[in-house]
Formats: structure tokens, C-alpha cells, sequence
């Protein structure tokens, strides 16, 4: 008996190999997953859990967004609701235009739309000519998401007690701090932007006055507090539309004064790389490695979404200069009326499936803060032929339920995705850009069949 | 009888079958991985050839791409890492055979093995949390001060450094060092050595001229070993090494290496772009694959000479 | 003839070892001295190199052990926003998915990696060592390749990222280390045996299931779970290939979770609450992790003690 069983040792050993493979091979074929987040469809033939990713940006609107979609869904009845989402992969904006070029992911999100050209150059050209010939921008549709503020975040402990008169910057100094031009924070430009942040040295003087003797406390000399220590600047390494949206503002502020340590001009584009950064740089992934890399250094400063900022109870934002020569402060109200700003001249979509006037960086309202931007969701137009691909099987079914996530996230009003948005640090879209995101969404068809959400 | 033995071989070809098949198949498998990689870095070595090695700046997404920074960056950690554990290696493996007393000795062994155990990806959340904010505040400003802040201890006191992930690849590497060169030194013949202690040598001398000397090729042999790992360690560098692709001016600056560039790259890259990621593991396969294979021709030598 | 005695030449020899004795007296104590540092710094370089496994070992108990609960090991994550900043949830499908994919990768990887290494035991053709060298630099290779191979191989022809793609990725770590494990396991198998049943009459697969095998399960096993253990730490591979989820995902082929990705990932989250977790699910990790690894030692400890 002992002996039979040991001689079966080697058989047990393949079988077991070859039942494994066999196993995860079965697994594959069964749709029904138990208790994974998904969407059951009203005809039964899919059941999916459509990949969501890209811009960190986005990651607190969508990774609010899903759970909130889902408990109104769950109020909703009808077989069409879905029961469930994964949660949206923050792997950045190129990250997120590569997997919905690949098809990992159902819905991609960037903050700088698909297709864009700098400098005569698209930034996207690697994508898309890697991407299934018959596919050119016009097999996607980009639609608006989110509307926020790129805040500069510092870590400053020393002006502690001028906690109330946050640093302010303007473009020339951040371009220079982002060139190496500038490498300490007590630089004459910084200081001469802080008059508040001074320390101020009185001395007790005996004054006539109207021929009397008085001690006067009088203001002897001043000297900048601004601390005499190098400044970390705080870059993301990976590629990144909040990277597009501040160096869209450099550039377009700064201009060609906004230059590599080498000399050459800088271009807007997803990275920083080096030798555009100086040496004592720090390169953090995503918006949150970004935020955790300004924590943990003194004297660092680096460049995240607002909510990233809501959420360091301890470390504040800069004021920066804006086109009418404020100092703004980055709030929802000025992000606000900086996107009020590009109203005349709204984002849109050409015939060959470029985006143009997605900028809104340095708006020329008063009040307004000047680094901003919108994100934008990117899902193929069409999924008939698609396959299995993003977690999802493609139909019309499925390609519908998607569809009324997106058309669900861009509304405003007390029960829509920008409501949820709003509570996170951004600012709801104005009309006619929701308007643009739904004429974007209308034009979602299956095998050329509109895919009629109403 | 002969017949027999001939026939009971001939039907046991089924069993000779399984077990190359088995090999075939996995030397099937390494060629494919290989030819992933080569396939996939095809373009990039295309386009850019030796610029891909010689190229100073390294511009993620967009080109040009050249990794001679990187490449620099990988060396230089390990350098550090093997300026740290070597010595220290040494000395632990010199300790577990020689000095420590034997009821502990099996405790002792194990604990280091214990090092090994630990998932790189801790050493990375330790080296983040820990170290890095040590180095800032400590180590860096008195390393720039005994120094007057002079080369290679000037730059920003920042933590994340080349010198922060060359400390952490260390800790890693350690449980390799000690566990080979205590096998290699295990095999020093003890005639030697008590002929050492008969004339009169001292344990000091004994260890320096006797022991180590006989046991010099696998010594050599564990330290590439340690240093095959450390040129080839991801992630607990990505998390502490800064990702800035520069070429160093100070063991302060921050920096990425081949690996470390992969693994924050790869999420993004499409393209050229992933092709010369591909290229960056090609690189990282030579290497690490060379110094391997001379690390274990050195550890086998050394084992087979009954030293 | 005592006239003579005396005076002889100075013998040269003699006077050489009365010159040593003297010199070796007169240093006897530096000498020692030194010897005396000399081991000194070799303990206290002993002592240095397990000062951060201790660090480590402190840190992960004192600020992993506070997030660990066991609704924390067993429940689903919940991602944290603004208004709710401290809803983190569990990492209940991390640990599954954990446990899925190194237990998928070790049943595809083992019988391979035991044939090979008998394979590489019982043959020593060129093919073969040639196949030895390269499994043994196989396993110094950075594991970060085989990501990138998983990447290309499974997660591009799928168009998701998935499980699978993970385990086929640990699965060719895993297979170099448990076949040169085995190889070894099954080469000190002593060759006596193996004759005496040859002798016997048994065919070679005969005397490998009865005799090579049973005899070498010890080294076998030890090597399986180490392999095992040190897939269940990786973290590059499965970095690039298994994607995210936040539910339990049962099928290899969606994106899954597991608690190394999930470590990397919390130590760089913007929300402090997960920053702290990083330390609960290391903690997880580790705990798992050297369950195996001391499991090995364990197992092959007691296999040994009852054969003899």
C-alpha cells in the first residue's frame, strides 16, 4: 500500500500540475464571479467589472464617485443597474492613455486630452501608432470630468509663526525654482514677493514731538525670514497630466524665460526629465508620491491637485501671483473664476478628434487662481468588435452602462457625479462644459447604433 | 539476464521522456522570456543603438533615451551597499563559524537567515520611514560635516539618496555575503588552521593570513553574488532612491537605476518609450546574468578546490 | 673534553629560536591585544549586521500591530476621500489574492521544478549542464524581468490586466529555485541506493518513485517552501501585471490584489490612514512569509529526525 502511494508520487506530481493549469484555464471560462464587484446585465450575457485608470488627478473624484454611483444604483431598480465597480487605478495620464489605447482599461482618464500638440509635436504619437492601425483619435471619445486647481505645495516648518501669510510666488520665480535658477527659499526674488513674511527689529527711541520727549518703539531695520535653506523642487516622475498643466502654466506665463538648466526652452509636455529639473530634485509618483515627497522634506515644494493639499492639515499652498497681479489663493471660488475666464472660448473637439482650448491656465478674471485645469475621461467610441477587454466583455449593454456612469459623473445638481466632486476639492463643471461632455457621451454608438441614454 | 536489464530500460523510456520533456520545456520557457525582452527592446536598440548605453540624458515618454546615468546609479549603489555589507559580512560569517559560542550558534545562523526572509518590498517601507528621515537629520549633516561638506558629501541633505538605497541594498544583501563566504570559509582545511594556531599565530592572524587568504576565490565569488542582487534589487530602491534619473555628484544626490526606472516607467510607457524599457531590462539581464555566472564560477571553483 | 664543550661555536639554529622565544615574548602582548580587538570588532560587526533586522522586527510590530484587527484581515478595502479620511476597510482580498496567486504559481511551478531537477540530478550530458547553468543564474536574475515578460506574454494578448499574468511570472521565479533545490536534494541521495535497487531488477522511474524521491522529500520540500515564501514577498513582478481590485476576486483572470503591491502602494498614499496601514499589511506579510520559512525549516527538521 506505502509503496504503491509512493509510486504514484511523480504521476500525482503532473497531474497536479497539469489540473492547475486546467484550473485557472476553467476559472477564465466561468463569467459568474461570487462576490467580485460587477455589473449584471438585464440579458445575462455579461457580467463585468470594467477597469477604470489613469490621472492621479482624478483618483479622490472617481474613487468617490464609484461607491456613490453604486449606492444610487442599488436604489434604482431594473436589471440594467449595476451592482458594482472596481476602484479607478491612479497610474497617471499617460498611463491612463495607454491602457485605454491597449484596452486594459475600459475608461481612461487624462488631464491633458489625447492627441494634443506641442511644439509641433503630438504628444501622444507613440500611442496611438502603436495602437491598432484602423484606430486613429477618432475611434475615442474624450469627455470633460473634473474641473481643479494645481496647488504648490511647501513644507516651510521655520514660518511657522507667518502661518497666516502663506508664501507667495508668481511664474518667473517658479520657473526659476523649477531651472535651478533659484536654489534657496531667502532668494531676493522670493523675499521681494513676501513683504509680509519679514522679521521686523524695533528699537526704543527718545523723540521730540511738539517739544516733548517721548520713547518711541521705532522699526530700526528689517530682514527677509524667507529661511536660508535649498529649495527641494518636488517633480512627478511618472507621466503626468497635472506635470501638463504646470508647465502649460510656465510656459505660457513665463515663456521662453522658462528654460532647462541647459539653456534649451521648455515645452509643456506629461514629464519633467532630467536635466529640465535641477540635480537636488525629487521625482515622486503620482500626485500622492508628490504630496508625501514635499512631507517629508524640508524646504521642498511640489505641484498636486488641490484635494492632495485638503488633505495635509499641516502643510499649505502657495499663493500665486494670477494675470491682474493678485496674489490667489487656491480655493474652489478661484479655480472657478479662472475656468470663467475661457467661457468665450470653451473647449471643443475639431473634426479630426483633437481637443483645442482645453488650456484654462492664467485666466485674466480677478480673483481667479491661475493653475488649473480639466480631465478628461477617454473611452473607444465604438466597442463593437472589441472582444473581451478593461474587465469588460463588449456589448451594447455594457458599452451602455459605462456610458451612463461618464454621462452620470458630469452632471451637476444635488444627486450628480459633481456634487461628489465638489466635497473632494473641485469645482463642478460649468454648464457649457457638462453640455460639451454630454454631446461627447451622445456620440457612444455599438456597430454604429446610438446607444440612446436618455 | 543481459536481455532483461536491455528490456526493462527500453520500457522505461517513458520516464526518460517526462523528465527532459520537463527540461525542454523549461529551457523552452527561459528562451521565450529571453526573446520577450530582446523582442520588445528591438526598436529602441534599433533607433538609438550605443546611445542607449552612452546617452547622458534619459527623457521618459518622449526620447532621447539614454541610460548611462542609470547605469552609473546602479553601479554606484552597489558599490555602497558592498562597502557596508562586506566588511560587515565578512566579519558576521568569521563570527558564526569561529566565535560564537556553539549553543547559540544555530540561533545565531538563523537570525541572520531571518534577513533574507524579509519581503524587499518592508525594507523599502522601512528605508522610507525610517532611514530616510535619519539620514536627513543625522547622517548626512555629519557626514557633510566631518567633511566640511567637500566632495562626494556635498548637495542636499534630503534623505532620498544614492547613499539612502546603497544603506538599504546593504541590509539585503548581507544574509547572501554571510551565508556564501561561511560555506567557503566552513571548507578551509582545519589543518591550516590549527597549524596557524601551533606556531603561535594569534586568532587575528590566523584569520587574516590563514583563512581568509585559502578562502579568497569564494569569497570573491559570495560578494558577486551579493552584488548580482543588489544590481538587480526593484523596488525597495524605487522607494527610496528619489527616481531622478542624473548622473550623480554626490553620494547625496538623488538618482534611479535600471530597475528602479522600469518599475516606475513601465505603468506609462508605450511605444519607443516601453521598448527602451525593454532595453533597460536587456541591459539589466547581461549584467546581472554576467556577474552571476562569474560569481558562481568562483563559489564553485572554491568548493570544489576542497577550499 | 669539557674545554671543548664549552667552547663550541654558538649554534646558529639555536640562537635563532632563542631570538624568536624573545621576540615572541616581547610581543606576545600586543599581539594578543590585537587579537583581542581584532574579535572583539568581528562580534561587534555581528552584532551591527542583525541591529536592522531588529529595527525592522520593532517597527513592523510597533506600528503594524495597531492597524491589525480582525475585522482589518478579513474584510474588503473601502477607499478613504476627504470626508471620510480614516475609511480604509481591510485587506481581506489582498491576503486572498495573495494566497491565489503564490498557490497557483507553486502548483504549476513544482512538478516542473522537481522534474527538471531530477533531470539535472540524473543526467550529466552537455544539454544538461549547460540547462544547470543556466537555472543557476536563473535564479540570481532581478525578478522585475519577469514582469515585463508576464507583461508582453499575458497581460497584452489578454488586454487585461489579470492574476494569471502574476502567476505565470512567479511561477518562472519559483521554478529555477525549487529545481536546483531538488537537484541537490536528489544528488545526495546516496548512490548505494540507488544500485541496490537497480540491482534489483527496478527500472530507473522505479527506483526514482521509490527510493530517489522518498529519500530526498526533505530537501524537496524545504526548497518548495522557501520558493514559495520568496514569491509570496515579490513585489516588481506582479507590480506591472495583476492591476487593482477592491473585491474578492476569485478568477485569476481579473485584476487581483495582493498584500506587497498593496504595502508599495499605502506607503505612498496621500491619506495618512493608509500610510499607517502600510505597516499592518507588511506585518501581514511578514507574519505569512516566515510561516513559510519557518515552516521549511520545521518540516525538513522533522522528515530528517524520523527517517533516523
Amino acid at each position: 500500500m506505502k509503496k504503491t502511494l509512493r509510486g504514484r508520487f511523480v504521476v500525482a506530481l503532473a497531474t497536479v500540475g497539469l489540473l492547475s493549469t486546467m484550473a485557472v484555464t476553467v476559472a477564465g471560462a466561468s463569467a459568474t464571479l461570487s462576490g467580485d464587484l460587477t455589473f449584471s446585465s438585464s440579458d445575462g450575457a455579461s457580467s463585468m467589472a470594467p477597469a477604470m485608470g489613469g490621472s492621479s488627478f482624478d483618483e479622490p473624484f472617481f474613487n468617490a464617485a464609484i461607491p456613490t454611483y453604486m449606492s444610487f444604483a442599488s436604489g434604482v431598480s431594473g436589471g440594467n443597474a449595476p451592482s458594482g465597480m472596481p476602484l479607478y487605478s491612479p497610474v497617471g495620464s499617460t498611463g491612463g492613455k495607454k491602457g485605454v489605447i491597449a484596452g486594459t482599461y475600459a475608461v481612461g482618464a487624462s488631464d491633458v486630452p489625447m492627441g494634443t500638440t506641442v511644439n509641433g509635436t503630438s504628444l501622444d504619437s507613440s500611442l496611438l501608432t502603436n495602437a491598432d492601425p484602423a484606430h486613429t483619435l477618432n475611434s475615442y471619445v474624450q469627455i470633460p470630468v473634473a474641473l481643479g486647481g494645481v496647488g504648490m505645495m511647501y513644507n516651510l516648518p521655520s514660518l511657522q509663526k507667518f502661518s497666516k501669510y502663506p508664501v507667495i510666488l508668481n511664474s518667473a520665480v517658479l520657473a526659476s525654482i523649477y531651472d535651478g535658477a533659484i536654489t534657496k527659499w531667502n532668494d531676493s526674488a522670493i523675499c521681494k514677493l513676501n513683504p509680509k513674511i519679514y522679521n521686523f527689529h524695533y528699537k526704543w527711541v527718545t523723540v521730540k514731538k511738539n517739544g516733548k520727549k517721548v520713547r518711541i518703539h521705532r522699526l530700526v531695520s528689517k530682514s527677509c525670514a524667507m529661511p536660508n535653506i535649498p529649495v527641494v523642487p518636488v517633480y512627478r516622475a511618472d507621466g503626468s497630466g497635472t506635470t501638463f498643466i504646470f508647465m502649460d502654466y510656465l510656459n505660457q506665463t513665463a515663456g521662453a524665460s522658462f528654460k532647462t538648466p541647459g539653456g534649451t526652452e521648455v515645452f509643456p509636455g506629461t514629464t519633467f526629465n532630467q536635466g529640465q529639473v535641477p540635480s537636488n530634485s525629487l521625482g515622486g509618483q503620482k500626485n500622492a508620491g508628490v504630496a508625501a515627497d514635499v512631507q517629508q522634506t524640508t524646504g521642498a515644494i511640489g505641484y498636486v491637485e488641490y484635494s492632495y493639499i485638503l488633505l495635509q492639515h499641516t502643510l499649505p499652498a502657495a499663493r500665486v501671483v494670477n494675470a491682474k497681479g493678485e496674489a490667489a489663493v487656491l480655493s474652489p471660488k478661484s479655480v472657478s473664476a479662472d475656468a470663467a475666464a475661457f467661457a468665450a472660448v470653451p473647449p471643443k473637439e475639431g473634426s479630426n478628434g483633437v481637443v483645442s482650448n482645453f488650456s484654462i491656465v492664467n485666466g485674466a478674471n480677478s480673483g481667479d487662481y491661475p493653475i488649473a485645469g480639466y480631465s478628461w475621461a477617454i473611452v473607444r467610441q465604438d466597442w463593437n468588435g472589441l472582444g473581451s477587454f478593461g474587465g469588460v466583455t463588449a456589448s451594447a449593454n455594457s458599452e451602455r452602462l459605462v456610458a451612463k456612469f461618464l454621462d452620470w459623473a458630469v452632471q451637476g445638481g444635488s444627486k450628480g457625479g459633481q456634487t461628489v466632486a465638489q466635497q473632494q476639492g473641485y469645482v463642478a463643471l460649468p454648464a457649457y462644459v457638462t453640455a460639451l461632455a454630454e454631446q461627447q457621451i451622445g456620440t457612444m454608438t455599438y456597430n454604429g447604433v446610438s446607444l440612446g441614454l436618455s | 539476464m543481459a536481455e532483461r536489464i536491455r528490456l526493462s530500460a527500453t520500457s522505461d523510456r517513458p520516464y526518460a521522456l517526462l523528465l527532459r520533456g520537463a527540461a525542454f520545456f523549461f529551457g523552452a520557457v527561459i528562451v521565450v522570456f529571453v526573446w520577450s525582452v530582446v523582442k520588445t527592446a528591438w526598436p529602441a536598440l534599433h533607433q538609438y543603438t550605443y546611445h542607449l548605453v552612452t546617452g547622458k540624458s534619459w527623457i521618459s515618454g518622449t526620447g532621447p533615451y539614454g541610460a548611462l546615468a542609470l547605469l552609473t546609479d546602479t553601479v554606484l549603489t552597489t558599490l555602497i551597499a558592498l562597502a557596508i555589507a562586506v566588511p560587515v559580512g565578512l566579519s558576521s560569517a568569521l563570527a558564526l563559524l569561529f566565535l560564537i559560542p556553539e549553543r547559540i550558534k544555530s540561533f545565531a545562523a538563523s537570525l541572520v537567515e531571518l534577513l533574507a526572509a524579509v519581503p524587499s518590498v518592508v525594507y523599502g517601507l522601512w528605508g522610507l520611514v525610517y532611514l530616510a528621515p535619519w539620514l536627513s537629520h543625522t547622517v548626512q549633516p555629519f557626514l557633510a560635516g566631518i567633511t566640511g561638506g567637500r566632495w562626494p558629501f556635498n548637495g542636499a541633505q534630503e534623505g532620498f539618496s544614492v547613499l539612502l538605497a546603497g544603506m538599504v541594498l546593504s541590509v539585503m544583501i548581507q544574509p547572501t555575503i554571510v551565508a556564501i563566504s561561511r560555506d567557503v570559509i566552513a571548507v578551509v582545511p582545519t589543518d591550516l588552521i590549527e597549524g596557524g594556531l601551533s606556531l603561535g599565530a594569534t586568532r587575528s592572524q590566523v584569520f587574516t593570513r590563514v583563512v581568509l587568504p585559502t578562502a579568497k576565490t569564494g569569497i570573491f565569488g559570495a560578494i558577486a553574488l551579493g552584488a548580482g542582487r543588489a544590481l538587480g534589487e526593484t523596488i525597495a530602491v524605487a522607494m527610496v532612491i528619489g527616481s531622478n534619473p542624473q548622473l550623480p555628484h554626490s553620494l547625496f544626490t538623488t538618482g534611479a537605476t535600471l530597475a528602479s526606472t522600469i518599475a516606475t516607467e513601465f505603468g506609462n510607457a508605450t511605444g519607443n518609450a516601453g521598448s527602451a524599457l525593454a532595453a533597460l531590462a536587456l541591459m539589466l539581464m547581461v549584467i546581472t546574468a554576467s556577474v552571476n555566472a562569474f560569481a558562481r564560477v568562483l563559489t564553485k571553483r572554491a568548493r570544489g578546490a576542497g577550499v | 673534553m669539557s674545554d671543548t664543550l664549552t667552547n663550541l661555536p654558538p649554534d646558529p639554529i639555536l640562537e635563532r629560536r632563542q631570538q624568536i622565544h624573545e621576540r615572541a615574548a616581547q610581543t606576545i602582548g600586543r599581539r594578543t591585544l590585537v587579537s583581542k580587538m581584532y574579535v572583539f570588532a568581528l562580534l561587534a560587526a555581528f552584532i551591527l549586521a542583525l541591529v536592522p533586522l531588529g529595527s525592522v522586527i520593532i517597527a513592523l510590530v510597533q506600528k503594524g500591530v495597531a492597524s491589525i484587527s480582525w475585522p482589518f484581515l478579513h474584510t474588503l478595502p473601502t477607499q478613504p476621500s476627504l470626508i471620510s479620511q480614516n475609511a480604509i476597510g481591510g485587506i481581506g482580498n489582498a491576503i486572498e489574492g495573495t494566497v491565489i496567486i503564490d498557490g497557483f504559481a507553486g502548483l504549476i511551478a513544482i512538478p516542473i521544478a522537481v522534474l527538471v531537477g531530477l533531470y539535472l540530478a540524473e543526467s550529466s550530458s552537455r544539454v544538461a549542464n549547460f540547462l544547470r547553468a543556466i537555472t543557476e543564474i536563473m535564479t540570481g536574475l532581478p525578478s522585475i524581468l519577469l514582469g515585463v515578460f508576464a507583461y508582453e506574454y499575458v497581460v497584452v494578448p489578454m488586454k487585461s490586466f489579470s492574476g494569471l499574468a502574476g502567476i505565470v511570472a512567479l511561477a518562472v521565479l519559483m521554478v529555477p529555485v525549487i529545481a536546483k533545490a531538488s537537484e541537490i536534494a536528489f544528488r545526495g541521495v546516496p548512490t548505494t541506493l540507488k544500485e541496490a535497487g537497480l540491482a534489483l531488477g527496478a527500472r530507473n522511474s522505479r527506483v526514482t518513485r521509490g527510493i530517489i524521491i522518498p529519500a530526498a522529500m526533505p530537501g524537496v520540500i524545504t526548497g518548495v517552501l522557501l520558493s514559495l515564501a520568496r514569491a509570496m514577498g515579490e513585489t516588481a513582478p506582479i507590480l506591472l501585471v495583476i492591476g487593482a481590485s477592491s473585491g474578492w476576486t476569485w478568477n485569476p483572470m481579473h485584476s487581483m490584489s495582493a498584500l506587497p503591491l498593496l504595502t508599495y502602494n499605502y506607503s505612498g498614499s496621500q491619506y495618512p490612514s493608509q500610510r499607517a496601514a502600510a505597516w499592518g499589511v507588511a506585518l501581514t506579510l511578514v507574519i505569512m512569509v516566515m510561516v513559510l520559512s519557518l515552516g521549511s525549516r520545521y518540516v525538513s527538521a522533522r522528515m530528517r529526525r524520523e527517517r533516523h
